[in-house]
């Protein structure tokens, strides 16, 4: 599966060179800059993103630009993305997704206006109508974006990381603890037992997901392995 | 509680049930304006309490016949089926039709389905299960593949809640049970009943949960009974093999806070009527309370979006469960979207969710919590420790828990807990517990934003900070710009460290021109979405600048406000550029603005341009020279500053013109002399005037470098760059580090002046540094050095010799020799034992050698024989001088030590006879003679001899108290 992988790894390389600048600055006034730090994907996680491209038919980066809602519950909601890597089953330029409104249903909005992502989508169905592979876990949020700052995208593939299988273990339960904290104290063990920054693939940072350039180097990498 | 206090709480909990029963405990959805005419802020739920599903007539697959699939549906179903509430899904019978593509198809208005599947027919179908048994329809609905196996862990089961009405109810669903995924494995069909669980539970309008997720995280590790307490309506589920409800014990039985959801959104029966539940159900608190309460800022605002967990503490206990019961979200009910000034209200149900009541914006509400006690224990009431904790930031969009759909925030100060230790055991009884963390921000100060119709205008610098503070709140602001500059608006969400980050603020940014009208959506500029840039929690919209300035806005993308909503913006603006002429060569330019910071990049005409300097308003370059540029430009070109970090931009265009500008000259005020030697600092100076030959130009870099040879310079490294002083003045000093030519350049402005000389090596070393010399004695030695330059023998080079006290010299100088050798001849002494006389030789005045003479005494002179030692000659042979040496204890030599030495002469021995005395040799000569070592130490001693006989002779020399050495010549008869 990740035959590949030597492959991109100029992209690592590049995407070394290419942020190298931006990390240089410093305030003069206002806010320290803090660029989100890139990071190459972890195997695993590479692992299940190559397994969701083998199920889509069309794999994009782009932005969305426009949402047509249905007039009513049910029908078809037009996403229109701007495509700016192509890199199966679409050429570039517009690219108009076509959903079932009922996963737009009742106010989820999947998709918003302005976002941009690495989409991988099933083939248009008889009807015309198309999704994301894995539900949402297909629309993959790339941070930042704008077309001159391309070295320092990131793709947000924190929800990819939960398709990645786990040992599941259930510790058994304390055999007693003696008397009630001081509530002062168990605030703090509460925070600990919900520890955000130890959630898997959370909070800002390079915890966030990979390089945007190493992902469209493995996806073009696997595309020129499916063609042989 | 005391029991005389249980009229006062039946009256308070009566009070607060009655307006907020229709509400629920984590409910999909909440009614709000404008597309919702129910009371804003409660709950959507069904119509009816009593649902009916009907089934597919068809088969689910070859593996899963109808009855089969009915009973799959009917368990899964059923689970929600819970005495507390009055919920009953069930089934209703079947649709008229086996639903497949054959019946389905896609109109110009969307999918179209057999007519009692449709979202119309509601009132005889609420809920519309389609076994999709060959996968079209879910091909259809979804894409082709989807209803694939592969996808089965998302494409099982496809729900969809199709017509919601204003009046806030539910009246109809539909379910498409991929048939694909079932087969012959028994454990199919029960992932299959898993996923179709959880589709009920949403389907019939609840939310997803989050109550021990550290279930879902792995961190802690989770205990089994917090698994048994993990929500089924969990947003993400767990992947640990092929079967996701393999990975949590018994997946077909709903937790406590899935029986808290369902018994809250359809309760059962009523505090005033406790029987009056339907059969087969019990009031819904009928052992169970309730926990409620707020979280607020220190302000008093409601904190929102704030994660609510409870654990149960039996009465008569210190310690509460080891894992959360239930939980809730704050401002759950409130507002989820406002709306905001740069893309303007939302539209539809998704802009409709939540009151605009501010009391509820930090209310939260754990409505049902199963007591553990049960009325009347008698080890009393059940306690509660209450805590708070941040959402888990993957629990967006589909997978929200909470209001805060589009993307979670993290609470504001330290989680807390409160233990709760007033909590009654009586049925239905309803506690408060206010949370106010201190540590939240508390500034809510906006005084210093504008309003739409009189922004403020932004800070010189361009640079400041604000907070959105208070629902709904939005900062205008105004710049003046020139026309036809573009320039580049940032704006970074920060934290309460004042950390840039994504999980408070989501900021956008709108603008118009100055005198545009209000009330519009932005005419020049505006970010659909926050966070567009490289730069972590900041969004950026670029725009062109008008004459008559522009008015923007800064609003979060939910339209929320509040106090930890804090943010640093700015405007990258280059306003002008002086002078707006250079010469060919380029030359200094300055350009004034806003929002600079050091570090920015200056292109002219796409050239970087060196940049001496930077403030917030004002940044020094050079300007590039004009062949420096690809293609020669026909007028004035564009100037632009790049922030690398951020990617904003700001430019000028057709700013700087190149010609008719006397080209900025550089003049050559002090450079090395013709010869320097290696090691010595020479000044290099230059001064960069204006193309008048006079006027300075202060602050350019000027860049110093090595263009031939090897030297350093004392400003900095090469290539070093030296800014210009007031005077124009670049100067450094140049310090050759090996001898040969050297060529050093000053280049800048364009223009370049260069000096070369040559560095010279000189060097100068004593044959003998140090003559020791006996102590009291006075010896005169030939002092000698080498002289070279640049590596080889000197000759000719006059050197100067001088002595301290104890050694004089017969000549002040001499000359090296054509082998590079100069030699003095000196007496030494006399000196004391350990005392020094110092002579110094120098060449080129400078560069010298130093000598010594140093006194050693008697008792460390040593003897060495250095040669003559065991000579034997012929009756007519001579022997050879005997030398030895005078040295101190470490084997020096030392001069002018006085030797005494002692000879005799026998004759040859006889053989001993047989028997009797051997004979004794006679002596034939003897003799003591005295010497004194020369400058190297050495004596010579020509032993006695009788010359034609046979004779042995012994020599014995002593110098000093310890210098003793003996040695004996033979002459064969």
């Amino acid at each position: 599966m990740r035959s590949q992988r030597h492959a991109w790894i100029w992209c690592v390389l590049f995407l070394i060179a290419g942020t190298a600048p931006g990390c240089a600055q410093t305030a003069v006034g206002g806010i320290a800059p803090a660029t989100i730090a890139p990071a190459t994907i972890a195997p695993a996680t590479e692992d299940a993103l190559h397994a969701m491209t083998q199920m889509a038919a069309v794999i994009f980066a782009g932005q969305v630009v426009a949402i047509r809602l249905p007039q009513r519950a049910g029908g078809v909601v037009e996403i229109d993305f701007a495509v700016e890597d192509a890199i199966r089953g679409v050429s570039g330029g517009t690219y108009v997704l076509r959903e079932w409104g009922g996963l737009w249903a009742a106010g989820n909005e999947p998709l918003r206006v302005g976002q941009r992502y690495l989409m991988l989508l099933h083939a248009p169905g008889p009807a015309g109508l198309s999704s994301p592979v894995g539900g949402t876990d297909g629309a993959i949020p790339i941070l930042g974006g704008e077309a001159r700052a391309a070295d320092g995208r990131v793709v947000d593939l924190r929800w990819v990381a939960t398709r990645v299988a786990r040992t599941v273990a259930y510790g058994a339960e304390p055999v007693a603890r003696s008397t009630l904290q001081p509530v002062a104290l168990r605030a703090d063990a509460r925070a600990a037992q919900v520890d955000v920054a130890a959630m898997p693939s959370s909070g800002d940072g390079a915890a966030r997901g990979a390089a945007y350039a190493a992902v469209m180097g493995a996806l073009r990498g696997w595309e020129r392995d499916a063609a042989r | 509680m005391r029991r005389a206090d249980w009229r006062i709480w039946l009256a308070a909990f009566a009070l607060v049930f009655s307006a907020a029963m229709a509400g629920a405990s984590g409910p999909r959805w909440v009614a709000g304006p404008p597309y919702f005419t129910a009371a804003a802020g409660t709950p959507v739920v069904w119509y009816t309490a009593q649902p009916l599903y009907f089934t597919d007539p068809g088969d689910l697959s070859a593996s899963v016949n109808h009855a089969a699939a009915d009973a799959l549906v009917a368990a899964a179903a059923g689970v929600w089926n819970v005495p507390t509430s009055a919920m009953v899904v069930a089934q209703g019978g079947t649709l008229a039709e086996h639903v497949s593509a054959a019946n389905a198809y896609l109109s110009s208005d969307g999918p179209v389905f057999p007519a009692d599947v449709q979202a119309g027919n509601y009132a005889a179908i609420q809920i519309a299960v389609i076994y999709d048994s060959d996968g079209s329809v879910t091909d259809m609905l979804l894409g082709e593949g989807a209803s694939a196996p592969a996808e089965c862990r998302q494409n099982a089961v496809t729900e969809s809640v199709d017509s919601i009405v204003p009046a806030g109810f539910i009246q109809h669903a539909l379910l498409v049970l991929n048939g694909r995924c079932t087969g012959p494995a028994p454990e199919q069909q029960m992932q299959m009943q898993y996923q179709l669980e959880r589709g009920f539970g949403r389907v019939l309008g609840l939310g997803w949960s989050q109550t021990n997720d550290n279930v879902f995280t792995g961190t802690p590790q989770p205990t089994n009974n917090q698994a048994l307490h993990w929500p089924i309506l969990h947003p993400i589920d767990i992947v640990c093999g092929a079967y996701s409800y393999q990975c949590l014990p018994q997946p077909f039985m709903l937790r406590d806070d899935d029986v808290a959801a369902i018994s809250a959104l359809y309760p059962s029966g009523s505090i005033n009527n406790p029987n009056s539940s339907a059969p087969g159900k019990i009031w819904s608190y009928t052992q169970a309370s309730r926990v409620y309460g707020t979280v607020t800022f220190p302000t008093g605002q409601g904190m929102q979006g704030v994660n609510v967990v409870v654990e149960r503490q039996q009465g008569g206990w210190s310690i509460p469960e080891a894992w959360y019961d239930t939980s809730s979200v704050s401002g759950y009910q409130f507002q989820q979207n406002a709306g905001n000034p740069v893309t303007g209200a939302g539209m539809g149900m998704a802009a409709s969710m939540g009151s605009t009541d501010t009391s509820l914006e930090g209310f939260y509400d754990l409505k049902w919590l199963p007591n553990i006690d049960p009325n009347g224990a008698q080890n009393g009431g059940m306690f509660v420790v209450v805590s708070t904790e941040a959402i888990n930031p993957l629990y967006t969009g589909a997978h929200a828990v909470g209001p805060y759909v589009a993307g979670s925030v993290a609470p504001s100060g330290a989680p807390e807990s409160q233990l709760l230790n007033q909590y009654a055991q009586y049925a239905g009884n309803a506690e408060p517990g206010y949370f106010a963390p201190g540590d939240a921000a508390s500034g809510c100060d906006t005084g210093g934003d504008g309003i739409e119709s009189a922004p403020l205008a932004v800070a010189a610098s361009g640079w400041w900070s604000g907070v959105l503070c208070a629902h709904g709140h939005a900062a205008w602001s105004s710049f003046s710009a020139k026309a036809g500059r573009t320039a580049t608006l940032e704006v970074t969400a920060l934290d309460e460290q004042g950390f840039a980050t994504t999980a408070k603020a989501m900021p956008l940014i709108g603008a118009w021109g100055a005198s545009d009208a209000t009330g519009t959506l932005p005419t020049v500029a505006a970010t659909a979405a926050a966070f567009n840039t490289v730069s972590l929690g900041t969004t950026a919209v670029g725009l062109t600048t008008q004459a008559q300035g522009l008015r923007f806005v800064i609003a979060d993308a939910r339209g929320d406000g509040r106090p930890d909503f804090a943010y640093g913006a700015r405007v990258l603006y280059a306003d002008a550029v002086t002078p707006a002429a250079t010469s060919v060569n380029g030359g200094q330019i300055t350009i004034t603005g806003m929002g600079f910071r050091a570090g920015n990049e200056v292109l002219v005409n796409g050239v970087a341009a060196a940049v001496s300097s930077w403030s917030a308003t004002t940044i020094v370059a050079v300007a590039p020279v004009e062949s420096a540029f690809a293609v020669k430009p026909a007028g004035p070109v564009d100037v632009e500053v790049v922030d690398l970090s951020t990617r904003g931009t700001t430019v000028m265009s057709g700013a700087l013109a190149y010609g008719g500008v006397a080209p900025d000259q550089m003049l050559l005020v002090a450079a090395p002399p013709g010869a320097v030697a290696v090691g010595s600092a020479a000044a290099f100076v230059v001064r960069v005037v204006q193309g008048d030959g006079v006027t300075a130009v202060v602050g350019v870099p000027v860049t110093f470098s090595v263009a031939a040879g090897s030297a350093q310079f004392g400003a900095c490294a090469a290539p070093c760059v030296v800014l210009t002083d007031a005077s124009g003045m670049a100067l450094t000093t140049v310090v050759a580090t090996a001898f040969g030519t050297v060529t050093v350049q000053a280049a800048g402005v364009g223009t370049m002046q260069a000096a070369t000389f040559v560095a010279v090596a000189h060097g100068i070393a004593a044959v003998q540094p140090v003559e020791y010399v006996a102590a009291g004695a006075t010896v005169a030695w030939t002092a000698q050095v080498s002289v070279v330059l640049n590596g080889a023998p000197a000759a000719s080079v006059a050197v100067q010799w001088s002595g301290s006290a104890g050694v004089t010299v017969s000549s002040g100088s001499s000359v090296a020799s054509a082998l590079g050798m100069a030699a003095m001849q000196a007496v030494a002494g006399p000196l004391a034992a350990g005392g020094q006389a110092n002579l110094q030789a120098c060449a080129w005045a400078t560069v010298c050698a130093n000598l010594a003479a140093v006194g050693v005494d008697p008792a460390a002179w040593r003897l060495v024989v250095t040669s003559g030692a065991g000579q034997t000659v012929a009756a007519s042979g001579t022997f050879a001088p005997v030398v030895v040496m005078v040295t101190d204890s470490s084997g020096d030599a030392v001069a002018g030590a006085a030797v005494a030495v002692h000879e005799t002469v026998n004759a040859a021995e006889m053989p001993c006879p047989a028997r009797g005395r051997c004979p004794i040799a006679p002596v034939l000569a003897a003799t003591t003679t005295a010497a004194i070592s020369d400058a190297n130490g050495l004596v010579s001693v020509a032993p006695m001899q009788i010359a034609g006989v046979g004779e042995v002779t012994n020599i014995a020399v002593a110098a000093g108290t310890q210098g003793f050495v003996s040695l004996s010549l033979a002459q064969q008869p």
